[in-house]
């Protein structure tokens, strides 16, 4: 994940982010409804800059959003033994874009059992991305 | 259960329905030292949050983002370490003036309960396709977003494989991310509008993220498919959302969701004679009171939210006021006629309709919506001519409910209030 508040913008590790000299691109911030509209492009140098934003988190939001775009999991498990046949749950932290539909198929195969407690882990390190699943609330047993 | 039973009961405080509005009211009435006792006619609390499975909620409240089903639990949590009284699988049938409530439940049959304060939180319900009315056969596959959300998200079942969706509300697009994230296609989300009603948030991530088109400007003009949805024909529309002929576009699919709205569920409230805003919604004074004494409302059931995080404090105000009703802990400068508050331009509606009670000052808040976007505007409240209260915003948009806390005072005002939401340049240009 990117340390949007380490990270050096003049030194960035472009081949890991799968990136390179001249890429860019516009989007709309999303952080606030003032919906900013970034642009963000890796300079000559290989620097990375962010154009557009008002705010220290849309600044933040531009880099991450264009670096590796992160999203929260959110999906339901199923339960054996529980009032209801599945459990909504979510991820601790945000996962990589491209790594959720891997997560949702993880979550698929796995199977809890009532009763479960809000923020009881169900998936531990998820895709060794060092992430948990976890319960979005109290299921008891039927 | 024998046909006649009927279990007689008493309380001070009784709140109908358990969702988030009659949670916070509950705990809000609870620490006000009152006897409380919610009705829910579900299985369990948590209302409408628990098949909201998506995060967005608390920022404001809790300072924290949490999913639906999270921020109900909080409150349960809370509700369970009291001695609040709940009563489950128990359907309110009738409610009375003077404050008697019938109730349906389950396993004890017919529940009379006399209350000596009441607070509605029976929140909304989806329009359905009949209220948008769409032309085509009724094949099975075609479901209001919110009910195929309670499917997925509560009895883990799946509408169908192939999906068009009618209406960018946030709901819609929700259900658009999950139902592609459980293995559905989504064809297309469709729009009458000529922009995105929910969430910017919610189209890049919800829509923009997976592919999945938006076709603004343009609604369903028929459905095909005698038993089970075959297809859709979805069409441009003109200014006055007119089907424009050649622009059809044809989906094959075996699903279509609504989502195309919500409106207050008070079918109860009616029956206490309590008078109905066009909204659908309970008239209010500023103590969330109706023109029922003593009979209070908030959350959805008032004004339908965008923010469950709103929805808490206006109940929590609800709870409190109705504890004090109780008490007897006395309202001063009860004016001889209310103050009513008047939609202006670009405003949809107001709550509270009206203010009761005004001894020289007092803060107030105010809920209303805009009727359509506007950038750069300011927000004028206005009484016997003149402009006592303005404030200016950057955007506004009818999906996000505008919520300000207004001094009023006596000399200001005259018998009416106007909110206007109008564009700066013309505002100044008319002063
Ligand atoms: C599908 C959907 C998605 C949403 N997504 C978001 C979001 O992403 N972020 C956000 O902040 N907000 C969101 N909201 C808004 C927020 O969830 C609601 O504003 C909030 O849940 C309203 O709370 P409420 O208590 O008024 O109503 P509800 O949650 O609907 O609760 C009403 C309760 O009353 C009960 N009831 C109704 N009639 C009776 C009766 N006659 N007798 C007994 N019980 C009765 C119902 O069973 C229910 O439990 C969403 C709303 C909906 C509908
Ligand atoms: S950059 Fe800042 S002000 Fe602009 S949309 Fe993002 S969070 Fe809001």
């Amino acid at each position: 994940m990117v340390d949007v508040e380490e990270i050096d913008l003049k030194n960035v590790n472009l081949e890991k982010y799968d990136k390179k000299v001249g890429d860019s691109k516009d989007f709309v911030c999303v952080i606030c409804p003032n919906s900013c509209r970034l642009h963000v492009e890796v300079g000559p140098t290989g620097e990375v800059d962010v154009q557009g934003y008002q705010c220290k988190r849309g600044f933040e939001y531009g880099i991450q959003e264009f670096l590796q775009p992160i999203r929260m999991l959110i999906t339901t498990m199923k339960i054996e033994n529980g009032v209801l046949p599945v459990i909504p749950v979510r991820s601790n932290k945000e996962v990589p874009r491209e790594r959720i539909f891997d997560a949702i198929e993880v979550v698929n195969q796995t199977v809890a059992q009532a009763p479960v407690k809000m923020g009881d882990i169900l998936v531990d390190n998820l895709l060794d991305l060092g992430i948990h699943v976890i319960a979005s609330r109290d299921m008891e047993a039927k | 259960m024998s046909s006649c039973q009927i279990e007689k009961r008493e309380t001070d405080v009784a709140i109908i329905g358990g969702g988030p509005a009659g949670l916070a009211a509950a705990m809000a009435a609870y620490k006000a030292g009152v006897k409380v006792t919610i009705i829910e006619r579900d299985f369990e609390l948590g209302g409408i949050l628990q098949q909201c499975i998506h995060n967005g909620f608390g920022l404001r409240y809790y300072k924290e983002e949490l999913t639906g089903p999270e921020y109900a639990q909080r409150f349960i949590n809370d509700i369970k370490n009291t001695n609040i009284e709940v009563l489950l699988d128990s359907m309110v049938i009738d409610l009375t003036p003077d404050k008697m409530i019938t109730a349906l439940n389950k396993n004890k049959g017919v529940l009379k309960i006399r209350a000596k304060a009441v607070i509605l939180a029976m929140g909304c319900r989806e329009r359905t396709r009949g209220a948008i009315n769409v032309p085509g056969t009724r094949p099975a596959g075609v479901f209001s977003a919110g009910m195929a959300q309670r499917l997925i998200n509560m009895e883990g079942l799946l509408p169908g494989k192939r999906i068009v969706i009618l209406g960018s509300g946030d709901i819609g697009l929700i259900m658009a991310r999950r139902l592609t994230l459980e293995g559905m296609k989504v064809l297309c989300v469709a729009e009458i509008l000529p922009y995105c009603s929910g969430l910017v948030r919610n189209k890049v991530q919800c829509l923009d993220d997976y592919n999945i088109p938006l076709y603004l400007g343009h609604t369903i003009t028929s459905i095909k498919g005698i038993r089970r949805v075959e297809g859709v024909t979805i069409s441009q529309v003109d200014a006055n959302w007119k089907p424009i002929e050649g622009t059809q576009k044809e989906f094959e699919c075996d699903t279509v969701l609504f989502s195309v709205g919500l409106i207050p569920e008070n079918e109860v409230s009616e029956k206490a004679n309590i008078k109905l805003d066009k909204t659908n919604g309970p008239t209010v004074n500023e103590y969330l009171e109706t023109n029922v004494p003593g009979i209070f409302a908030s959350g959805n059931v008032l004004q339908v939210h965008d923010l469950v995080d709103w929805v808490t404090l206006e109940a929590e105000n609800a709870g409190k006021n109705a504890a004090e009703y109780i008490k007897n802990i006395a309202r001063c400068g009860k004016l001889i006629t209310p103050i009513k508050t008047i939609p202006g331009e670009n405003v949809g509606y107001v709550v509270p309709q009206r203010i009761e009670y005004l001894d020289d000052e007092k803060v107030v808040k105010f809920s209303f919506r805009p009727r359509s976007p506007a950038r750069n505007v300011i927000v004028e409240f206005i009484s016997n001519g003149e402009v006592f209260y303005k404030r200016k915003k950057k955007h506004v948009i009818p999906s996000e409910m505008l919520n300000l806390k207004v001094k009023l005072k006596t000399d200001q005002l005259g018998k009416n209030i106007t909110i206007n939401i109008r564009n700066r340049e013309q505002a100044k240009e008319d002063t």
